[in-house]
């Protein structure tokens, strides 16, 4: 097994609020790892940990490591720049920036400081492939990108992080504001992503995570509870509060 | 394309069940091929080798659970995947019989077959070719097919009855043959009970393509 993510002893606080508790993690490179939980059990606050984005939320206090490619992101000397390249993220709404849609994915090639403009379109091309929107899109690359549908601008998002070539893609919900066609599209995505990146992915949709994870974390009360195979997770989850939530029968 | 993934699955499983009847196909063709020569060291085989039908079996059994714990498959992915799940326990019982006919040729230690065998090679080849055309049509979707071969079990109970006929006559002139005779009488059992899985399969294609669940054939046995 091949982690290039290793979270240790991970804990945060936003002020004196306790949110995430002593989270401990390897995650498989070139695999897909879901983590779903109730709402408000802090699975967003723990992706953000992956790309130091708690960062930029004051009073936010990390405590562990977490370990990526054996260095830890939170060491003083961490280029969080590098390291925010390196593990991209996709939101839960689309937000594409109001430009046209080649210049949504040419925008990080461009600040990352590509200049030779043929590599930038060769590139704005073949990302917009691999995401399967090119067939959609091509007779319009200059038009603007808002004028796509949800679906359609959501994987134009994912085209957008991994035109700069990340390692790890992060994804926080990126489904739910999507109608069922446009999931399973991006789910399809994301199965062929895993051939060359890592995806994490939070979703409150656990059958999501059932249909696309090979592991799955539950987090509750910001306490990872389980954290494994999904589907031995899905057919004998190890743990009873598991087992209520996949169920459906909380509380 | 979405969910291009669950098809993929269900292809795979698809071979999987062709597969399996491939081996059951073998197995029943070896062992009454056994039972004519009375070759106990192929008919010990046989019984070892039903093993590899079992956990193919077992195999087929962890994807369709795998599938149905994380793709939440609803309408025809759900009746595919309960089909072959159902298909594949015929074909492993389907298994056990031939097994059966095996036991059999032990049975018999040294002593000879009470009579040449001439209806119960047919019954095998009757049952394995319904069994072939029952999973070919499961690949197909194809009810008509199904619903036909079906029918077809009536020509091998008549060919259970034949036996049934004639070893009873063989039993009454000659009492000292009754064990062997019996003998003879399960390994056609065991065929025509292959021959009423194969139209258990058959219902499942019924029930897959129209979501109807019927006793299309009602055995005689
Ligand atoms: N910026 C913030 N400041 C203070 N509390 C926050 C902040 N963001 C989230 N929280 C709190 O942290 C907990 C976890 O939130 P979050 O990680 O968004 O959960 P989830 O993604 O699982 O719904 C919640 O109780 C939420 O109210
Ligand atoms: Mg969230």
């Amino acid at each position: 097994m091949n982690n290039n993510i290793i979270i240790k002893n991970l804990s945060l606080t936003y002020g004196n609020k306790q949110v995430l508790e002593n989270i401990n993690q390897q995650i498989e490179e070139k695999k897909i790892t879901a983590i779903i939980g109730p709402s408000g059990c802090g699975k967003s606050t723990l992706l953000r940990c992956i790309n130091r984005m708690n960062d930029l939320i004051p009073e936010t206090r990390v405590e562990g490591e977490i370990l990526f490619h054996e260095k830890n992101i939170y060491a003083h000397d961490i280029d969080v720049t590098e390291i925010r390249r390196k593990i991209g993220m996709v939101f839960q709404k689309p937000n594409p920036f109001p430009k046209s849609i080649f210049d949504n994915v040419a925008y990080g090639l461009r600040i990352n400081g590509t200049k030779d403009k043929k590599k930038v379109s060769e590139t704005v091309e073949t990302t917009l492939h691999d995401c399967g929107l090119l067939k959609e899109v091509k007779d319009r690359l200059y038009t603007s990108a808002m004028e796509l549908s949800g679906g359609q601008q959501q994987r134009l998002c994912i085209a957008r992080a991994l035109a700069i070539e990340p390692e790890i893609i992060l994804m926080d919900e990126p489904c739910s504001a999507l109608d069922p066609s446009s999931t399973f599209k991006i789910e399809e995505l994301m199965m062929k992503l895993k051939k060359r990146y890592t995806v994490i992915i939070v979703t409150h949709n656990m059958q999501q995570a059932a249909r696309v994870s090979d592991t799955t974390g539950f987090l509750y009360l910001g306490k990872l509870i389980e954290y494994g195979n999904t589907k031995k997770l899905f057919i004998k989850p190890k743990e009873k509060l598991t087992e209520n939530y996949i169920s459906g029968n909380f509380g | 394309m979405a969910r291009e993934t669950f098809r993929e699955n269900i292809k795979a499983l698809e071979k999987d069940i062709i597969c399996e009847g491939e081996m059951v196909c073998t197995a029943i063709s070896r062992s009454v091929k056994a039972l004519k020569d009375l070759d106990i060291a192929e008919a010990q085989k046989i019984v070892s080798d039903d093993i590899h039908i079992n956990k193919k079996r077992w195999e087929i059994e962890e994807k369709c659970i795998n599938l149905l714990a994380t793709q939440q498959p609803v309408a025809t992915n759900l009746r595919e995947l309960i089909a072959v799940l159902s298909i594949s326990t015929d074909l492993e019982r389907m298994g056990d019989h031939a097994e059966g006919i095996a036991k059999i040729v032990i049975m018999h230690e040294d002593k000879p077959l009470v009579k040449p065998l001439v209806d119960i090679p047919k019954m095998a080849e009757k049952a394995s070719d319904m069994l072939t055309r029952s999973l070919e049509a499961f690949v197909n979707r194809d009810e008509k097919t199904a619903r036909a071969i079906c029918d077809e079990d009536d020509e091998v109970d008549l060919l259970y009855d034949q036996v049934y006929r004639e070893l009873l006559s063989f039993m009454t002139e000659n009492p000292t043959i009754i064990t062997r005779a019996t003998y003879l009488l399960w390994a056609a059992h065991n065929l025509e009970r292959i021959a009423d899985r194969v139209t258990n399969i058959c219902e499942r294609i019924v029930f897959l393509v129209t979501g109807t669940m019927d006793e299309i054939k009602v055995s005689k046995y």
